[in-house]
């Protein structure tokens, strides 16, 4: 018996696992371990991931700030730049006003003003964004002196010829010298009512504001953007004079216009109310005759930046901002303009792109080497994943050979200790067993050649599902020509599909197929130089790490098969029908022969619902003859007393079958209650009868009954004699009951066989019970009579 | 015994083995001395003790319920002291126990106190789980599988369901508190051949009984016989 122990709880346990919802071997730490070394390199690279977006981020912004500081810085230095030029470039109005007024103080009379001339001639020739000066007296005495043609100037003057108002013009050259006379008609003029004239006279006693500067406006005549700046004085005379500049701004315009601000920065003054004074695009592509400059404002849609920086200073007062538009971020400057009354603002801008466009592409290159480092992080990390994935399964792989050379050791020293191991005449169940639980095949045996050569005989199969070993099944060589070539030849077949191969078709069809078995290993047996036999593995699982059990119990088995055959037994030639032969008996079996109903024999067929009791005795137990003999008289007695009740009881047969009794109450198709009501009344009386006998004879009550109604089949068999025999559910459901009554000496009925009885007898309830086929059913012991 | 973790447990490891354990008396109430005892598959020790709460109090410590002072208490090769409380459970779901009061739940059928430990462990189909109790139910002498709640089956039925619930499932090992009181000759009969059956397939059985009338004549197929008394574990003459 210890021989079968081992190899069976191994695989049990395989599948025990296999079902349990927790594992109890698993240990959590090992799946955490697993956890860890799939997610932990994952993290890693994650952290490393984030580090860097955050250092780059990082990096950008304070590189951004940086760069704006810096752009910042530039376009202050641009404004101070600028504010100086404008500054430079109004300056000869301003002081030269100024020294006119100290230096023009003789009256104005039709006499050409020599000082005023030389000074205008010398001032236009060494001041070019000065345009022409004025001077003019509150009598209507106008003076003018401009540009003309290259090097030449020209005078005006306002006089009245012939009592035609007309502008008297005197051309010179840089000397002074008269080149030429002209003169237009000016009907109408009155220089007192200029703008430049009277508001200078209204603010000559203003300080601060006695130089008067006019809005910018286009001088028809030269067609120049200008702006007047007028200064009123008193003369010698006693008369108001006015003097006044004009300042052509194309100039300016055309000084911030070429004016660099980062690389493709704009400029641009402009009054408080968005006007422009001068800078960026004051007149792209207008027509000149049209072009209104007093008229020219800041367009929102074409100049947003500059739009967005007016308002932010017309809040916040001069300053830097940023400011975002068409999908870029511009740097902006704002500051005013002091020396010019009115509250000229200056504004400057350039795309941040400009400056901080280093940073920027600091940042795709920044973004661009991260990946790498992120793909070369994670190349890195999916390689240690793998690699510790491959340690885990070398670790596994290195613990199951442990393991399996414990086994195996195990399996070998059972083998070793099993005894009389090279005897024949012994059985060695222990080598398939170690065959099939160290391969996990289906089914391994062992197969011995005879002596003919012919035939391989199994002397030992092993099936581990079934627990169950079998022996006898022969093959023959007619039948299997090539594998006994293969075995002649001593070749291992080790075969993915054995009904594929022609070697071992029929093999396959006429062993393997029981258990449906495929894969097919042959092993010849060799004894010094001759095949003794072979070892057959049906669907061996661990391919690989069999050789050695295998060559171990190869070598047993070449021990055991090499001694002849026919001393390990009689074999089968042995094998004769004894020539003595008995008369079988049929007709018998029946204590009670089953009764024709009203001199009909009963009909083979179903029949729904009938009574059957089943009444089972334990063997005793008989130490002795004496006891036998006596055990004997005892079941004689009782026989004849249980004949007698059931011929008293009317019932339809009762049938001896070994240890037990089999009674009919009636068998008939239409269900006939007096029957089961018979049947029963008999078992109270057989089981009061049995009681009392045994104990007469100082026998323990050792039988039980059982009994159902139910439906059964009933029919003759055989011939002359032919007997009656029935089965079916009530035979079964009697037989369990018998099997399950609770104690000896009682009588346990069906669910049934209650309801029919229970008016007529006492009962005592078991409870309820659960069968697969019938459901829940009741079952209650008859305790007696009513 | 971490290494050794994701090993399939060893066939040839003790199903049992107590060594030097010393329990917590005054956690426990069993008496703190050393108890050793080791049970290999297919081996079967019935312990005599007259008190069968001591002998319920010894069962309970095999099962790692006890806490110990001193000393390791091993099933199938791990120490109950170092399994977390699921795998100690786990583990509990692979033995099959008779306890000597009985340990049913009232509220419910019989056959769910027999089916739930397995239903409760393993994924075992309930179809096959239900086959194997009634296969069981009708070998210990009931009609079927019972489905009244425990206390309304009588005495003997009780006993024979409590054997159903132990023996369901191939337990590894069986820990069985006096389970024959007052059997049948049949009952005894199929019991002992179940257990024979189970042995055969390596469960070790640990079969405690306050005299030796309690296992009848298996005490020669019995591999060790012992006795418990309030100082440990002791082998019985001529076992």
């Amino acid at each position: 018996m210890a021989l079968f122990r081992d190899p069976v709880p191994v695989r049990r346990e395989k599948t025990l696992s296999a079902a349990e919802i927790v594992d109890p071997t698993q240990s959590p730490a090992s799946d955490r371990r697993r956890i860890f070394q799939i997610l932990g390199p994952f993290v890693g690279v994650l952290l490393v991931i984030a580090a860097i977006t955050g250092i780059s981020l990082h990096n950008y912004q304070t590189t951004r700030r940086g760069a704006i500081a810096l752009s910042n810085d530039l376009l202050r230095s641009q404004q101070r730049y600028v504010t100086q030029e404008v500054s430079d470039y109004l300056a000869p109005a301003s002081v030269g006003a100024m020294i006119a007024r100290d230096m023009f103080r003789d009256p104005l009379t039709n006499a050409t003003p020599t000082t005023f001339m030389l000074y205008g001639r010398s001032i236009l020739a060494h001041a070019p964004q000065v345009d022409s000066f004025y001077i003019a007296n509150d009598q209507g005495q106008f003076w003018m002196i401009t540009r003309h043609g290259k090097d030449g100037f020209e005078q005006t003057h306002f006089q009245t010829d012939d009592g035609k108002q007309v502008y008297h013009h005197v051309y010179t050259d840089r000397d002074g010298n008269i080149t030429g006379e002209a003169a237009d008609p000016a009907d109408g003029y009155n220089v007192v009512v200029r703008p430049w004239f009277a508001k200078a006279i209204k603010h000559q006693n203003d300080p601060g504001r006695q130089l008067h500067w006019t809005d910018p406006y286009a001088f028809v005549s030269t067609r120049q953007f200008i702006i007047t700046a007028s200064l009123a004085y008193d003369g010698h005379d006693g008369h108001k004079s006015v003097f006044a500049i004009n300042v052509s701004l194309n100039q300016l315009t055309s000084f911030l216009n070429k004016l660099q601000v980062g690389r493709s920065g704009q400029a641009v003054i402009v009054n408080m109310h968005g006007q422009i004074i001068a800078g960026h695009n004051m007149a792209p592509g207008q027509d000149p005759k049209t072009f209104d400059p007093g008229n020219v404002f800041l367009d929102p849609k074409t100049q947003p930046v500059f739009t967005q920086a007016l308002n932010r200073y017309r809040i916040e007062g001069p300053g830097t901002g940023t400011v975002r538009a068409r999908g870029k971020n511009y740097v902006t400057i704002a500051s005013e303009l002091p020396f010019v009354h009115r509250q000229w603002v200056l504004l400057l801008n350039a795309p941040e792109s400009d400056f901080a466009d280093f940073a920027q592409t600091a940042r795709r290159q920044n973004i661009g080497f991260s990946l790498l480092i992120v793909m070369l992080a994670s190349v890195l990390a999916f390689a240690l994943v793998a690699q510790g994935r491959h340690v885990e399964r070398l670790r596994k792989r290195i613990l199951r050979g442990r393991e399996q050379i414990r086994a195996e050791n195990a399996s070998l020293l059972e083998i070793a200790s099993t005894p009389d191991l090279f005897d024949p005449a012994h059985e060695a169940p222990i080598l398939t067993e170690a065959l099939t639980a160290r391969t996990s095949a289906r089914r391994a045996s062992l197969w011995r050649l005879l002596p003919d050569g012919d035939r391989l005989l199994c002397e030992d199969a092993f099936d581990p599902s079934r627990d169950v070993h079998s022996t006898g099944v022969e093959i023959s060589r007619r039948e299997n020509g090539k594998l006994f070539e293969a075995l002649d030849e001593g070749h291992t077949l080790s075969i993915a599909d054995a009904s594929q191969d022609e070697r071992t078709q029929n093999f396959q069809r006429v062993i393997m197929r029981a258990v449906g078995a495929s894969t097919l290993l042959f092993q010849p047996v060799r004894n010094a130089h001759r095949t003794v036999g072979a070892i057959v593995l049906e669907d061996p699982g661990q391919v690989e790490t069999m050789e050695h059990i295998i060559a171990i119990v190869g070598s047993v088995v070449a021990l055991r098969f090499a001694k002849p055959f026919d001393a390990a037994g009689d074999g089968t030639s042995g094998f004769a029908v004894p020539a003595e032969k008995y008369e079988t008996r049929f007709g018998e079996g029946f204590l009670l022969e089953p009764s024709p109903t009203a001199g009909e024999p009963v009909a083979a067929g179903f029949y729904p619902q009938v009574p059957v009791m089943v009444i089972s005795f334990v063997d005793p137990y008989a130490p002795d003859r004496d006891s036998i003999t006596r055990a004997m008289t005892v079941i004689r007695t009782l026989s004849l007393e249980i004949q007698k009740i059931a011929r008293d009881s009317g019932l339809f047969s009762v049938q001896v079958v070994s240890n037990r009794l089999v009674l009919v109450g009636g068998c008939s198709q239409t269900p006939d209650p007096s029957a089961a009501v018979r049947l029963a009344d008999a078992a109270v009386s057989i089981r009061e009868a049995c009681l009392s006998s045994l104990a007469a004879a100082d026998l323990d009550p050792v039988f039980r009954i059982g009994m159902d109604v139910g439906s059964v089949m009933a029919s003759e068999l055989g011939e002359a004699p032919s007997v009656f025999n029935i089965w079916g559910d009530a035979l079964n459901g009697a037989e369990l009951l018998t099997g399950s009554a609770p104690d000896a000496g009682t009588i346990q009925v069906s669910e049934q066989a209650y309801l029919i009885l229970r008016e007529h007898f006492l009962f005592r309830a078991r409870g309820m019970f659960y069968l697969p086929n019938s459901g829940i059913t009741r079952s209650f012991i008859l305790a007696g009579r009513r | 015994m971490a290494e050794n973790d994701d090993v399939l447990s060893d066939a040839l490891e003790a199903r049992l083995e107590l060594v030097d354990a010393r329990p917590r008396f005054d956690e426990s109430g069993l008496v703190s001395s050393r108890y050793n005892l080791r049970l290999n598959p297919g081996e079967c020790a019935l312990i005599e003790c007259r008190d069968m709460g001591q002998a319920a109090l010894f069962a309970d410590m095999c099962v790692g319920l006890i806490p110990l002072d001193d000393g390791h208490v091993r099933c199938m090769g791990m120490d109950w002291a170092d399994l977390d409380e699921r795998r100690a459970n786990a583990l509990r779901g692979r033995i099959g126990r008779i306890v000597v009061t009985g340990g049913w739940v009232d509220l419910y059928g019989t056959h769910m106190n027999i089916l739930w430990p397995q239903l409760h462990h393993t994924r075992t189909p309930i179809e096959k789980l239900q086959a194997q109790a009634v296969h069981l139910a009708v070998t210990l002498g009931l009609p079927g599988l019972p489905v009244v709640p425990p206390g309304r089956l009588s005495a003997m039925d009780r006993q024979r369901a409590a054997c159903v619930r132990a023996m369901l499932g191939e337990p590894a090992l069986l820990l069985l508190e006096h389970p024959m009181e007052g059997a049948s000759a049949s009952l005894m009969n199929a019991f002992l051949s179940l257990v024979t059956d189970l042995r055969d397939r390596g469960c070790a059985v640990v079969w405690m009984a306050p005299d030796e009338s309690g296992w009848g004549d298996y005490a020669s197929d019995a591999t060790i016989r012992l006795r418990l008394y309030d100082d440990g574990l002791f082998s019985m003459r001529g076992s």
